[in-house]
């Protein structure tokens, strides 16, 4: 018996060897290599290099317009001077010189091979240690930097034959003699027995040959020198008054036969291009300029000019933070106490949530832009590449340096932590397998008028979107406002048949009730409805992939779909119904959970679940898959053949164009920004066969094929660095595409949230179901203000208290907004109208007219 | 054959008020067999699920609408299974002359009371206040009373124990079901574990060496 055991034991080793081998030779073969065209990027210009070194002033790279680009050959900072103001932007605070940070162009933080995190910054890193070079481009200037720790090398030999090291202590002084011997043991075989001996010659392979010493637990043959560097530097001097040179140390290196240990270099090369044209500068790290040794060390973050623009304690102006609807930061506004702000764009990758997550704000950023306004001056930065991996940050002045600043960083590699480690317990971090794909560039845009306003950013934003069809203008109707509409068809819910458990779906508002509602709606004199219908298809509101259309059987046969359809051609309402190409909470209708779904760092199925608010954390079996963005280009292609049986001619994407998350399997990795890039592409794909397209919320790519955006935010997440929450991206939308606010059933306060509709120049939007609330009991869906019969008087009051405000300015843009006073606040329109919006519970007067409390006016011709 | 089938159900209602010559009838002279059981115990069930969703508000502490139909079958059939299992192995160590056959049936038969009382309860709970929930209480504990007793005495008989063995055998039975329930859950615990272990050694493997 024992002896089977035994076998049976030594069998089970050999096979654990076997795997753990043949695995780690297939870990080397499929060892990730990047081909980088390293010749495009190593180029050099010696001459142009060193004269602008010399230079002592900003050297001058390229003149366009009245814009001018200057470089200092010292700093490498640079500096965008406006010849008509004589105003320029600097990308560090001139006069610094107490934070390298602050005279830096970036800064990284990369993971060495202990797993350890490191900071480096380019000024301290590279710009000190003298490692940058200048190249000419066209309009422009390429700046090369390597970002080094070099390791100093000691003049002091960690093994030294018995002879050398006596003429090296003849020629010191007594008192020195004595030191530097002291640092050292002598080691001979004379006198020891065997083992030891067999023992000392493996360590210290220079036995052999004589006796010899060794610093005092300095060395070992496997590490080489493990003295502190400390240590190493107060034995040099005595090599160095001894005479002891570099040769010597080679040449005893040699003879003791010390194994050479390669010092790992972390060195980090990336270039900057920076290139003027007419409208401002673009700043571009291109990714192919990025170069390390991927085996040692992994580049996971880089923050690109932090300080373009910051501004001093002595400046006025503001910071406008894109989060919500724009919010902005007074320079200088002394809340030295509250935390920096700190946000990712288009919100946190779902694919990488984790069991507790971090409390937000419910308020997302939505636009890659940024701005700083100094002195009536007022400069944008639109983050044009790597904006789906970038957070921004902004902080004011006196806390860490003097300077107020907002700036963006990016995710090179995401990683998340793996706990379930059996021969880890502490969790290891996983990475991403390769890093971003992306270059990332920042488009500078400069406003050269006068007033360096909120709006003045916003129009030039408007102008740069349209110039890059990232935005394309929709007819307006100026003889009414649009009143726009969701209702939710089915929603899944479980229910007991036989007493067995079912999941089924439950009408909530069936298509003859989605059709009595729009006839209510007509009939109290709504005659503009933009009308999206959630939960039609597909199992309802959490139901399958889009793979095929099959309107739900519970909200009525197709013919009352169809019906529905001609009824809303009939009466010209833009019908937009809702389609969910993002999650899957039911893998049926071709789905396939193992290709379709995209996967976390660790290979798993990425899930969607629910947030638990009183927990703080997720809620383990109520979940959705996340869709792949690798097969979105499927997905949609399958859904708009299914789709083509319909005579409809628009389709709603809210969570498309609300969230972006990434796959990170081993076989379809696809890190946020080629996300990013697919889900462009399928709404590029869906409106070219000829769908308009209503989107939530939205992120900036969705902007580009919009033709109604819907719960556009009137709210900021209200950082407590924040002074005021602006109107920014209704600035950029108005007279462009129509926009609504989020539903108005769902606000806390309905007459402030109808007055902000007119304040922000938004269309009232309500989300109904026509079922009783109760009926929602139970269901998936837990919002319960949704009942129409509840909400319909007022909100005709609503729709006409804005559409009698706002109605007349609809095809125009916004071409001011300011706080009048305390809770009173003016919107000016391109066609002349100003409209105020008093909050307050008392009556105001304004230019001879009375407002009354909770009230607006509009005045015509005002400036 | 379906009369045979209603005498042999008929004969629970003599049993119920004759419980040592029923049982002993029920044992020598067949009066029962695996079918008539049966369907007493699917009696039961269906007694307890009515019970469960019928019962007037008042006495209902059950989530009515949250049925789960399987839940409600496993937890009548499990634990009638279980004693009559734990019952089988103890009574065979202990001398009993019963076979397992014998338990089941009898078993079977003594759940009468339980059926035949509860459906006039559900009724009444639907008519009487709260007040007089003392009555409804009452004939709920006689009934279970009295399959309680009818138990032990239909095992004194089938077993010809006396009635001190035959109360220790059921003690013991019901420490065997305790048993026979903790043996399961460990082993399906162990089972668990190990796969998991299995599950985890692999994903070690794979997150190490990148499969």
């Amino acid at each position: 018996m024992r002896k089977i055991y035994l076998y049976m034991r030594v069998i089970l080793v050999c096979l654990l060897l076997v795997t753990v081998l043949l695995s780690g030779c297939s870990s080397i073969s499929t060892k990730i290599t990047r081909k980088v065209d390293e010749k495009e990027y190593a180029k050099e210009d010696v001459v142009f290099d060193s004269d602008i070194k010399s230079s002592e002033e900003y050297y001058n790279v390229a003149t366009v317009g009245d814009l001018q680009l200057l470089i200092s050959g010292k700093t490498t900072a640079i500096q965008v001077k406006n010849l008509k103001t004589g105003f320029s932007w600097t990308s560090n605070p001139e006069n610094n010189n107490t934070n390298d940070f602050v005279s830096s162009q970036f800064s990284v933080v990369y993971v060495d091979d202990k797993d350890k995190e490191n900071e480096r910054n380019s000024f301290a890193d590279s710009v000190k240690l003298g490692q940058y070079s200048f190249y000419p481009l066209d309009n422009g200037i390429r700046v090369n930097y390597t970002v080094n720790e070099k390791k100093k090398e000691y003049l002091v030999s960690p093994v030294i034959g018995e002879e050398r090291f006596e003429k090296i202590l003849s020629k010191l002084s007594e008192e020195d003699k004595m030191m530097l011997s002291s640092f050292y043991t002598f080691k001979t075989l004379e006198g020891v027995s065997p083992e030891v001996e067999a023992w000392q010659k493996t360590v210290f392979p220079a036995l052999r040959y004589g006796n010899i010493y060794v610093l005092s637990s300095g060395y070992s043959n496997t590490q080489g020198v493990t003295a502190s560097d400390l240590m190493l530097q107060m034995i040099e001097p005595y090599f160095v008054k001894a005479g002891y040179t570099k040769e010597d140390l080679k040449y005893d290196a040699q003879q003791n036969s010390l194994e050479e240990i390669k010092n790992d270099e972390y060195s980090i090369e990336l270039s900057i291009e920076y290139i003027l044209d007419e409208n401002g500068l673009t700043a571009k790290i291109p990714q192919k300029s990025i170069i390390y040794d991927e085996s040692i060390m992994k580049l996971t973050e880089l923050t690109f000019l932090p300080f373009m623009g910051a501004a001093d304690a002595a400046t006025e102006g503001f910071l406008l933070v894109p989060d919500g609807s724009g919010a902005i930061i007074n320079l200088n506004n002394g809340k030295k106490t509250i935390s920096a702000y700190e946000k990712r764009i288009y919100s946190a990758d779902n694919t990488l949530q984790t069991e507790i997550q971090e409390k937000t704000d419910g308020s997302q950023i939505y636009l890659p832009v940024f701005g700083v306004s100094r002195n009536n001056n007022a400069m944008l930065a639109v983050i044009e590449q790597g904006d789906a991996v970038a957070t921004i940050s902004a902080d004011v002045s006196g806390k860490l340096n003097d300077y107020n600043y907002i700036y963006s960083s990016y995710c090179l590699m995401e990683n998340s932590i793996e706990t379930n480690s059996v021969l880890n317990q502490s969790g290891g971090k996983l990475y991403q397998k390769l890093p971003l794909e992306s270059d990332i560039q920042i488009k500078y845009l400069f406003t050269d008028n006068n007033s360096g306003s909120y709006i003045d950013m916003a129009e030039c934003y408007r102008n740069y979107l349209l110039e890059n069809n990232k935005i394309s203008k929709q007819e307006q109707n100026t003889e009414s406002m649009p009143f726009a509409l969701n209702t939710i068809g089915a929603v899944s819910y479980t229910t007991t048949k036989l007493g067995i458990p079912v999941d089924t779906e439950k009408a909530l508002t069936t298509f003859a009730q989605a059709q009595s509602i729009l006839d209510e709606l007509r009939e109290s004199g709504i005659k503009n409805v933009v009308y999206s219908y959630s939960g039609w298809m597909n199992k309802g509101l959490y139901g399958t992939a889009p793979y095929k259309v099959n309107p739900v059987k519970a909200l009525g046969e197709k013919k009352a779909f169809n019906d529905l359809i001609a009824y809303v051609n009939k009466n010209n309402i833009e019908f937009f119904p809702e389609v969910n190409f993002s999650y899957v909470s039911d893998t049926g209708n071709g789905y396939s959970k193992n290709e379709d779904t995209a996967r976390d760092l660790s290979g798993n199925l990425a899930k969607n679940h629910s947030y638990n608010l009183a927990l703080q954390r997720w809620n383990e079996e109520d979940y959705q898959f996340i869709v792949s963005p690798s097969a979105l280009g499927r997905m949609s292609e399958r859904f708009l053949k299914s789709y083509s049986k319909y005579d409809v001619n628009g389709v709603s994407l809210p969570l498309l164009s609300k969230d972006i998350n990434g796959d990170y399997s081993k076989e379809s990795c696809c890190d946020r920004q080629n996300a990013l890039k697919k889900v462009e592409k399928t709404f590029t794909d869906i409106s070219k066969s000829g769908y308009k397209v209503q989107v939530d919320g939205a992120n900036a790519y969705a902007l580009s094929k919009a033709s109604f955006v819907t719960g556009v935010p009137t709210d900021s997440g209200n950082h407590y660095l924040f002074d005021e929450n602006v109107p920014f991206y209704q600035a950029v939308l108005h007279g462009v595409v129509t926009y609504s606010a989020t539903p108005l059933n769902f606000s806390g306060d309905f007459n402030a949230a109808t007055l902000k509709c007119i304040e922000y120049g938004a269309v009232p939007y309500f989300q109904w179901i026509y079922a009783d609330n109760i009926e929602l009991k139970e269901t998936d869906y837990n919002l319960y203000n949704v009942n129409y019969k509840l909400w319909f008087e007022d909100a005709v009051k609503a729709y006409k208290k804005i559409d009698k405000a706002l109605s007349a300015c609809q095809g125009a843009t916004i071409v001011a907004h300011e706080k009048v006073s305390k809770d009173l606040y003016k919107t000016a329109y391109s066609n002349g109208y100003s409209v105020y919006v008093n909050y307050s519970d008392e009556a105001v007067k304004v230019a001879d007219k009375t407002i009354k409390a909770n009230d607006y006016i509009v005045v015509k011709g005002d400036k | 054959m379906i009369k045979d089938l209603f005498k042999k159900l008929k004969f629970s209602t003599y049993v119920i008020f004759h419980p040592f010559k029923g049982f002993w009838e029920l044992k020598k002279e067949k009066k029962g067999n695996y079918a008539s059981a049966g369907i007493l115990i699917a009696l039961l069930v269906f007694v307890f699920i009515a019970r469960r969703q019928l019962t007037g508000f008042i006495f209902n502490t059950n989530d009515i609408n949250n049925l789960n139909i399987i839940f409600e079958i496993t937890g009548v059939l499990l634990p009638f299974f279980l004693w009559c299992i734990a019952n089988w192995c103890i009574t065979t160590l202990m001398d009993g002359e019963g076979n397992f056959k014998e338990i089941v049936l009898t078993s079977a038969y003594a759940i009468t009371p339980l059926i035949l009382i509860n459906i006039p309860l559900i009724i009444m709970s639907n008519i009487i206040t709260i007040n007089e929930g003392a009555l409804y209480y009452f004939f709920d504990t006689v009934a279970i009373l009295w399959t309680v007793a009818l138990l032990v005495f239909g095992l004194m008989t089938i077993h010809e124990f006396t009635l001190g063995k035959t109360i220790l055998t059921a003690l013991i039975a019901i420490v065997g079901m305790v048993v026979i329930i903790f043996i399961g859950l460990l082993f399906f615990a162990l089972v668990q574990q190990i796969v998991n272990f299995v599950g985890i050694i692999y994903r070690e493997l794979a997150l190490r060496y990148n499969w």
